[in-house]
């Protein structure tokens, strides 16, 4: 069995969750660990180092390991509680091992800078540009130096303690000087390489889609030139996929605009129908989306094969209603001379809409049929 | 009809100048396949209506958009009507606000293509639904009444917002007539006040619509 990756989990965590996340990659009690950790802590602050060292190095993560039973998840109270309970025991511990050996303000210092160099120099935010992540290092090897100097001369007078501190970061500084103009034109470089095979990948994106899908295409154009038929639809399915692909938006999710004029394009490629898609506004999908897709699509459906070209679809997405016209310019219907066993319209598009809370008008055009679908927003 | 059609790949061209004269009532007086030779012919023969492609060669690389500008003053003797495959916004919205007289796109019928020149020429716009819809996003399709002088030119009344819904909804004029009860010149009234507005609102609603398309 895999061993579940060694992580910080949100759940379960008392204080920064290193103990759980232990448990969890070894698959022991997270109370043994704990009591390890407890124990070492004694051992001149042994486990309190170790712990705060794998707070920085091991990222956190929300998710749950699958064979994890309950988990003991103590709310923010109990945790904050648990916290001061161990700052106490620590205040406690030091001063009855003061007698033992002597903590000095120098030792506690030093220790804050060494945890804070390496907080900042080891962990990193994603994301974040090349000049802020240089300066992060920068300082964090900073406060590192500062902390082993203080260290070094922990037992010495303040002023000595200073100046020390005050020469080394002087050496440190210089030396960042001398190295800058290098670095700066190794960071350009890595800079400019970066946006040219980030712009070659993007080239060679656009040939593949181009060579998979428009050349392909236009091979099969050539081959059916016989049949014009063919050849228009061909033709549409290819303008229309080459129209997304330069002007859509990237992304999964598909807003509701974008799923209607996918909708529209599935339908123009199923019965070879030329669909004029216009919509305007935006809006996000809501509980009622489905519903409004497919009986639009029904009528959509209805329009194209019972009546005629042109077929055009009209939609206007606002805050409190969505709107659909589909019109044609057929020889139109009566409603109320559709057959009970007929169910289309009346189950598929009436049905549907007005359980959504919507209303469904047909009206009768020269020439041709309109029906228009609307649903509100933010009704049940 | 004098007409002159300008665009940059031969066969569509021969194409259009087909269609027409298979329509009939259209004398093709000259074409053109760049923006200068464009702009050089129409301003030499000034005809009634100038069909012309939105991307083309040549130029300082605005393609029909610069040709429109460059002929302004010719107006009103002579119109544009732009045509082109792409109904991106950002096409259809760039040629408009230069002065063009309205927009098709490339897979009309010959005789919507003579409507709309026809259209053109009496002085009127060639709205295709898809300008329309371009339109309504544009402005905002929620709007109330102009009340405020000042925002004459940002915001469309009531009334043309009817107007160019049902033209986004596939109506000719004639239906847009009918189904709000007044006349087809009424109807052409408020798509010209339309056009008007799209070509010299420079502010709110239109420019911020536009920046966020990246639209001149």
């Amino acid at each position: 069995m895999e061993r579940y990756p060694l992580r910080r989990p949100r759940s379960g965590r008392i204080v920064t969750g290193v103990c759980q996340g232990i448990a969890d990659h070894l698959a022991v009690n997270v109370w043994i660990i704990r009591l390890i950790f407890f124990a070492l802590g004694f051992v001149r602050f042994v486990g309190l180092l170790i712990y705060m060292w794998l707070t920085i190095a091991v990222p956190a993560s929300d998710d749950v390991p699958d064979r994890v039973g309950k988990r003991f998840s103590p709310s923010i109270r109990t945790r904050l509680l648990s916290l001061a309970a161990l700052a106490l025991l620590a205040a406690v511990s030091i001063v009855i091992f003061d007698s033992v050996f002597t903590v000095s303000p120098g030792i506690v210092l030093s220790i804050v800078c060494l945890v804070a160099g390496a907080a900042l120099a080891w962990t990193n935010i994603g994301g974040s540009s090349v000049r802020v992540q240089v300066i992060r290092l920068l300082s964090g090897i900073s406060f590192l130096v500062i902390g082993v100097l203080i260290f070094a001369v922990r037992d010495e007078e303040p002023r000595t303690m200073i100046a020390s501190v005050g020469v080394a970061l002087s050496v440190l500084a210089i030396a960042v000087l001398a190295m800058w103009p290098a670095a700066a034109r190794m960071l350009r470089e890595l800079d400019a390489a970066r946006r040219e095979s980030a712009s070659e990948a993007a080239r060679a994106d656009i040939a593949a889609h181009l060579h998979d899908s428009v050349l392909q295409t236009l091979t099969l154009i050539r081959n059916s030139s016989a049949n014009p038929a063919t050849v228009t639809r061909l033709a549409r399915v290819q303008e229309r996929q080459l129209r997304t692909w330069l002007y859509g938006t990237k992304g999964d999710e598909a807003s509701l605009p974008e799923a209607f004029q996918a909708m529209a394009g599935e339908v123009e490629d199923l019965y070879g129908v030329e669909i004029e898609f216009v919509s305007v506004g935006d809006g996000e999908r809501d509980e009622h989306s489905r519903a409004l897709l497919a009986a639009s699509r029904e009528a959509l459906v209805n329009a194209v094969r019972h009546g005629s070209p042109p077929v055009s679809v009209y939609a206007e997405f606002s805050h409190d209603a969505t709107d659909v016209f589909i019109r044609d310019h057929g020889v139109g219907f009566d409603v109320d001379a559709i057959p009970d066993d007929r169910h289309g319209v009346r189950d598929s598009i009436l049905a549907r809409t007005e359980r959504h809370g919507g209303t469904v008008t047909i009206k009768k055009r020269s020439p041709g049929t309109e029906v228009h679908i609307r649903i509100p927003r933010g009704q049940s | 009809m004098r007409v002159i059609i300008v665009d940059d790949h031969p066969l569509a061209r021969a194409g259009m100048v087909g269609e027409l004269t298979r329509v009939g009532g259209f004398d093709i007086v000259g074409e053109a396949y760049d923006v200068d030779s464009a702009i050089a012919i129409t301003r030499e023969l000034t005809p009634d209506v100038v069909l012309l492609d939105v991307h083309m060669p040549g130029g300082r690389g605005s393609g029909g958009a610069e040709v429109v500008r460059a002929c302004a003053d010719l107006y009103p003797a002579t119109k544009f009507l732009a045509i082109s495959v792409s109904d991106a916004a950002r096409d259809v919205v760039a040629v408009v606000r230069a002065g063009a007289r309205g927009y098709v796109t490339k897979d009309v019928t010959g005789e919507k293509l003579a409507d709309a020149l026809r259209r053109v020429a009496d002085g009127d716009v060639a709205f295709s639904a898809r300008l329309a819809g371009f339109v309504l996003d544009a402005f905002g399709a929620e709007a109330g009444d102009v009340t405020d002088r000042d925002d004459e030119l940002d915001r469309l009344t009531a009334r043309e917002q009817e107007v160019m819904r049902l033209i986004a909804r596939g109506m000719a004029y004639k239906e847009v007539a009918s189904d709000l009860y007044i006349s087809i010149k009424t109807v052409e009234t408020h798509v010209s006040a339309v056009l008007r507005k799209l070509q010299l609102s420079n502010r709110h609603e239109l420019a911020r619509w536009a920046a966020a398309r990246r639209i001149v």
